[in-house]
């Protein structure tokens, strides 16, 4: 028998048994179908979760001042910890590496703000030029507060997009402009925007030392950020911030509340192992799911071997060896198991473009993709599967008895 | 070649089933059929017929003994060769047709050729050709159930015959139909033997059985002839 006559002879097959054929099919078609469509929605549930960390600097290390909750050295409990700039130096010295330190100090309350065309409430804030990098701000007219601001404590404002869009009407109008602050008149000199939301776009940032200098002269700030180091281990950096502030401010480095220290890199990692362990999951129910899908296939074709035993028993009587039965068998499943599985891929991967051309995004969701390399593999597991799943049957109907099989009854 | 015969057996015995209900089929047969005999069996029902063509026809082993089909021991035979020797030498006919539903008469003749290295053309023109023989080459695009028992009969005999085998082996072709088609069948086969085909019958009917050229008897797995 040629090869296409023996192919033509296990399409007419598969044809005579059409419904049997295609439950066959949807079983492995399913199994990848479902494969895919997992791989691509986990992708994209990383893809959106890293987006919501992709709003600040990765390795960003955030300390927040707290309120004592040990009794240390003669000091009693509840006392407030407030940083001062000579922290800042401290860290520095202290941590290897860390960069744009700066302080952020939150001006108690929403304050009444005020332009010539425009009137509300914003959170104003005083930090050094390095927050920007670590909000990740985007300027979009004018410049980013500077060292010279700093150094010389001008009465300047960056505003956030929505701040001036509510103080001005057009950002672009707001730079050069004044606002007015508990009666003290700041000059915009920048509108920015972020993908943090609303309420970092409300925000209105002064110089530290000019916020210092004017409404609050305390000097104090509650929370100390810098970026550092991938590379420098996330205990031993807590560790250590906690050491060299405890000494500074007098309290017990192991009180949890006197200082609280966000480390965005040890999250950051903690998310991508639990995907690490998504993903795994997703792989392993997948391929259970496929693995489902090939049995059913074995299944199947054990029941049409049954079915098709007088025919088999006749071929083997006029001649068929048991190779040539058990091939026309395996290759059955293997069609089979290919086709749909292949179907199973192509619609799969059509219905995650189909979400990621639609742009249905969430806050932690966003472009799903199936990974060339998995499909590839699922396609090479389909019909290294198929062939697999071929295989009992075919030895089954390969054994048949032919005249076990022609007895007439 | 033509002095020596095409059948030989010594001392077959088979039995079937275990130690405890075990069957002695076949109980020590020695056999020899020349090439162009026309032999039928006959014997009582159980008497081993079925399980004796069954070796003949290399569809079935036994357990001790030898058999020897064109002077070559089936014996030592691996399961693929015994499948090439079954397609080459010999040719079965079923009281039960064995026709596949889904093929038409031609490509149910041409159904053995397909595991010969022939190609698609050269065994349509042979099976088509058997098709004449037997008289049904117009109904060579019809199913088997479009025809009746007697034509079944004869397209399997096409089938049987469109390898050119050495020998021709008929488990009671003519059990399923009636006397006049039953006849018809007999006709045909005797035409074979005057062509000198070897046949081996097996066959209840004794008029059947008298228009062979040999009679083997078979009583309790023993061949009295
Ligand atoms: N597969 C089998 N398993 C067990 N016993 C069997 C089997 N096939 C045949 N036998 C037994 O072997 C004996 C011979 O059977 P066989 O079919 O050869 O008889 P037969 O002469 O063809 O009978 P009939 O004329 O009714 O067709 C019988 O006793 C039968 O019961
Ligand atoms: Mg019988």
């Amino acid at each position: 028998m040629t090869f296409i006559e023996q192919w033509r002879q296990i399409l007419l097959s598969a044809f005579r048994h059409r419904t049997r054929t295609l439950l066959t099919a949807f079983g492995v078609f399913w199994g990848i179908f479902m494969l895919v469509l997992l791989l691509g929605i986990g992708k994209g549930l990383e893809r959106g979760v890293q987006s919501m960390f992709k709003d600040e600097a990765v390795n960003s290390v955030w300390v927040r001042a707290g309120t004592t909750s040990l009794a240390y050295q003669g000091y009693t409990i509840g006392r407030a910890v407030t940083f001062s700039t000579e922290d800042i130096a401290a860290v520095q010295q202290a941590i290897p590496g860390a960069t744009s330190i700066t302080p952020r100090h939150t001006v108690p309350l929403s304050r009444a703000v005020s332009s010539t065309t425009g009137y509300g409430f914003f959170p104003v804030l005083g930090i050094y030029p390095g927050y920007h990098t670590i909000e990740r701000n985007r300027i979009i007219h004018g410049r980013f507060i500077n060292a010279l601001d700093i150094d010389h404590r001008r009465l300047i404002a960056v505003l956030g997009r929505r701040s001036a869009e509510l103080l001005f009407g057009n950002p672009a109008h707001a730079i050069g402009e004044f606002i007015i602050l508990d009666g003290i008149s700041f000059q915009v000199v920048g509108v920015f925007d972020d993908d943090g939301g609303e309420s970092e776009l409300r925000r209105i940032y002064l110089p530290f030392t000019s916020l210092a200098r004017s409404l609050d002269p305390s000097r104090e700030f509650g929370l100390l950020v810098f970026v550092t180091s991938e590379k420098l281990e996330p205990q031993w950096l807590e560790q250590r911030l906690r050491e060299v502030l405890a000494v500074r401010h007098q309290f017990d480095p192991t009180d949890l509340a006197a200082v609280s220290v966000f480390n965005a890199n040890e999250q950051f990692k903690k998310i991508e192992a639990m995907f690490t362990g998504i993903n795994f999951f997703i792989t392993v129910v997948g391929l259970g799911t496929l693995f489902a899908g090939l049995v059913s296939v074995s299944n199947i074709m054990m029941i049409s071997v049954k079915e098709r035993k007088r025919e088999i028993g006749l071929r083997k009587a006029v001649g068929a060896t048991p190779r040539s039965i058990q091939l026309l068998v395996m290759k059955e499943a293997l069609l089979i198991a290919t086709i749909s599985g292949y179907l199973g891929l192509v619609v799969g991967l059509a219905v995650i473009e189909t979400i990621r051309l639609s742009g249905l995004e969430a806050e932690f969701f966003r472009d799903p993709e199936v990974n060339l390399l998995a499909a590839l593999a699922a396609l090479i597991a389909i019909i290294f599967g198929g062939t697999l799943a071929g295989l009992i049957p075919a030895r089954q109907a390969a054994k048949t008895n032919p005249i076990e099989a022609l007895r007439h009854d | 070649m033509t002095d020596s015969p095409i059948i030989e057996l010594r001392d077959i015995h088979k039995t079937y089933g275990g130690a405890e209900n075990c069957v002695r089929a076949l109980n020590g047969v020695s056999l020899a059929i020349e090439p162009g005999e026309f032999v039928a069996i006959m014997g009582p029902s159980g008497s081993g017929k079925s399980t004796l063509l069954n070796i003949l026809g290399i569809l079935d082993g036994f357990d001790s003994g030898e058999y020897l089909l064109a002077s070559t021991s089936v014996s030592g035979l691996s399961e693929e060769e015994a499948a090439a020797t079954r397609n080459r030498f010999i040719g079965f006919v079923f009281q039960s047709f064995n026709l596949l539903p889904f093929l038409t008469a031609l490509e149910n003749v041409a159904l053995p050729l397909t595991y010969t290295s022939l190609g698609p053309k050269e065994r349509d023109f042979r099976a088509m050709d058997m098709l004449a023989y037997v008289g049904l080459d117009t109904r060579a695009h019809h199913r088997p159930s479009q025809l009746s028992g007697g034509q079944c009969q004869r397209v399997a005999i096409a089938r049987a015959l469109v390898t050119r085998p050495r020998v021709i082996f008929a488990d009671e072709p003519t059990g399923a139909l009636d006397s006049g088609t039953s006849d018809e069948i007999m006709t045909l086969f005797l035409r074979l033997h005057e062509r000198g085909a070897s046949i081996v019958m097996v066959t209840h009917a004794s008029d059947v059985a008298c228009r062979a050229q040999r009679i083997v008897l078979v009583r309790d797995g023993r061949v009295c002839e």
